[in-house]
């Protein structure tokens, strides 16, 4: 047996509960006095707020900055202006759901005052708006034909343009044959391609009037 | 040894863990934990909180330097099964990347691993598959001990301080001329059992500030496979094997009389 240094490949020596450290008496020497700026403002690891349940989130770009005041252990969320108890951290995903559903609704109503104003520009520059965007639309209504289902799912939709469909998605089809045209409500993301798929229908084969080109394209 | 002969009726085991890690995309984490909470509200329903504020120190040549990365804030997720008396005994911990099922002793019952590790084969392959986690990095089973004067009032002098070398081997030898040891006391080492499969034995033994003379002595035994990833079953016969190497050292780190005491 013997005792080796920590190495990367190592685990972190990490007990499974927060462990309160409190540091009764200490003594400081030094050239300059220590900043208490480097206790202050913590990160917050969660950037990603659920919303509604978990059915959408609301994505940050960047980390929020939590600013602890010693005298009342009290945090404020820089930009956010969100205050609320160093004990009470488990409520701000919801606090920040509710800051940013409020302004986005005054935004859309052109009914933002002064100061919602200048939190909703700051809070704006967190927000992963296009992701935000299609988390929250509504799933469109689409028809397609499945030309592959074995080894990969290949769909040729409305538009003539052709996707391969992954395995999550996949499944949603397995009720349509090879060649099979269908229908199916279906939520697209970045680039036009498709994320989520749902109540997928069976066709008829397409009438010889059928009137394609008023239909818009799919992305 | 046998599992058996390693087995006592009263240890001074205040908490056991079983744990798997994991990290899940935070996305899907959160996205996901809602629906998680609705699942396993039948047995847990009790949901609770823990906020960390972590502040990251490091020591270069003895002295302390803050990291230049930032201090971090998280949430970990509780939720606690119930309880006739209303005490918090059966829980689980969420964390990005990791689940982790706790057992708290209540009173004079220290409970045992068999009811922890049935839970763990239930939920892991439940966990897994709400959160599209297929394969684990490692395990970790772990051992938290109180000595004091309520549960080990046999270490306890009758001038009211804790006899800490008559409960702890690595106490009982100490060189140089004293006439007894008191609190501070904090000290860690991790051991290193198999180095093919990386497997680490870590103590801790520091003082509880939550009572009097009460000392906290921590085992964690934590198996890391670094070239390959476990599967759930693998997962499970490793929590057992690390439940085996914390009964193994247990009777190494307890003495003898300790060990008599723990039986009566």
């Amino acid at each position: 047996m013997r005792f080796v240094a920590e190495t990367s490949r190592q685990p972190s020596f990490d007990f499974n509960r927060p462990v309160t450290q409190a540091v009764k008496e200490a003594e400081y020497t030094g050239r300059t006095e220590p900043s208490h700026e480097a206790f202050r403002d913590f990160s917050f690891e969660q950037t990603v707020i659920p919303l509604e349940g978990g059915q959408h989130s609301l994505r940050l770009r960047k980390p929020l900055v939590l600013r602890i005041n010693p005298e009342n252990l009290r945090f404020l969320v820089k930009d956010w202006g969100i205050e609320l108890d160093c004990l009470e951290l488990s409520r701000l995903p919801r606090e920040l759901a509710r800051r940013f559903l409020k302004l986005l609704n005054a935004a859309e109503n052109e009914d933002l005052g002064e100061s919602d104003q200048a939190d909703w520009l700051r809070i704006s520059d967190y927000i992963d708006f296009q992701q935000f965007t299609i988390d929250r639309s509504a799933p469109r209504y689409l028809e397609g034909t499945l030309r592959r289902n074995a080894e990969m799912v290949l769909v040729e939709w409305h538009d003539g343009s052709r996707e391969t469909l992954d395995h999550r998605l996949g499944r949603a089809l397995s009720e349509v044959d090879a060649g099979e045209r269908f229908s199916a409500f279906a939520k697209l993301g970045r680039d036009g391609k498709t994320i989520a798929l749902e109540r997928v229908s069976l066709l008829q084969k397409p009438g010889e009037r059928e009137d394609w080109e008023s239909w818009p394209k799919r992305g | 040894m046998t599992g058996e002969q390693l087995r006592y009726k009263n240890p001074p085991i205040v908490e056991r863990t079983v744990g798997v890690y994991h990290r899940i995309p935070q996305d899907i984490f959160e996205s996901r934990l809602p629906s998680w909470a609705e699942k396993i509200s039948q047995e847990y329903p009790i949901p609770g909180h823990l906020a960390e504020w972590m502040i990251d120190i490091e020591d270069r040549n003895g002295v302390p330097f803050v990291k230049s990365l930032e201090p971090k804030a998280r949430i970990i997720h509780l939720f606690w099964q119930k309880h006739p008396k209303n005490l918090r005994v059966h829980g689980m911990r969420l964390r990005p990347d990791r689940l982790v099922l706790h057992l708290l002793r209540e009173d004079k019952n220290a409970h045992s691993f068999e009811e922890v590790l049935p839970r763990m084969k239930k939920w892991l392959p439940l966990w897994a598959e709400h959160f599209g986690v297929t394969e684990l990095d490692g395990i970790a089973v772990e051992y938290c001990n109180v000595l004091d004067g309520n549960l080990t009032p046999q270490f306890i002098d009758p001038n009211g301080a804790l006899n800490i070398a008559a409960a702890l081997t690595v106490f009982s030898n100490f060189p140089g001329r004293h006439t007894g040891i008191t609190t501070p006391y904090d000290c860690k080492a991790r051991l290193v059992l198999e180095e093919t499969k990386p497997t680490f034995f870590d103590l801790r033994v520091r003082a509880d500030d939550r009572s009097q003379n009460a000392v906290r002595v921590d085992f964690v035994v934590r198996i890391f496979p670094s070239a390959k990833k476990l599967n759930l079953d693998e997962a499970i016969t490793e929590i057992e094997a690390g439940h085996q190497h914390i009964l193994e050292q247990f009777a190494c780190f307890f003495t003898q009389n300790a060990k008599e005491s723990f039986n009566k």
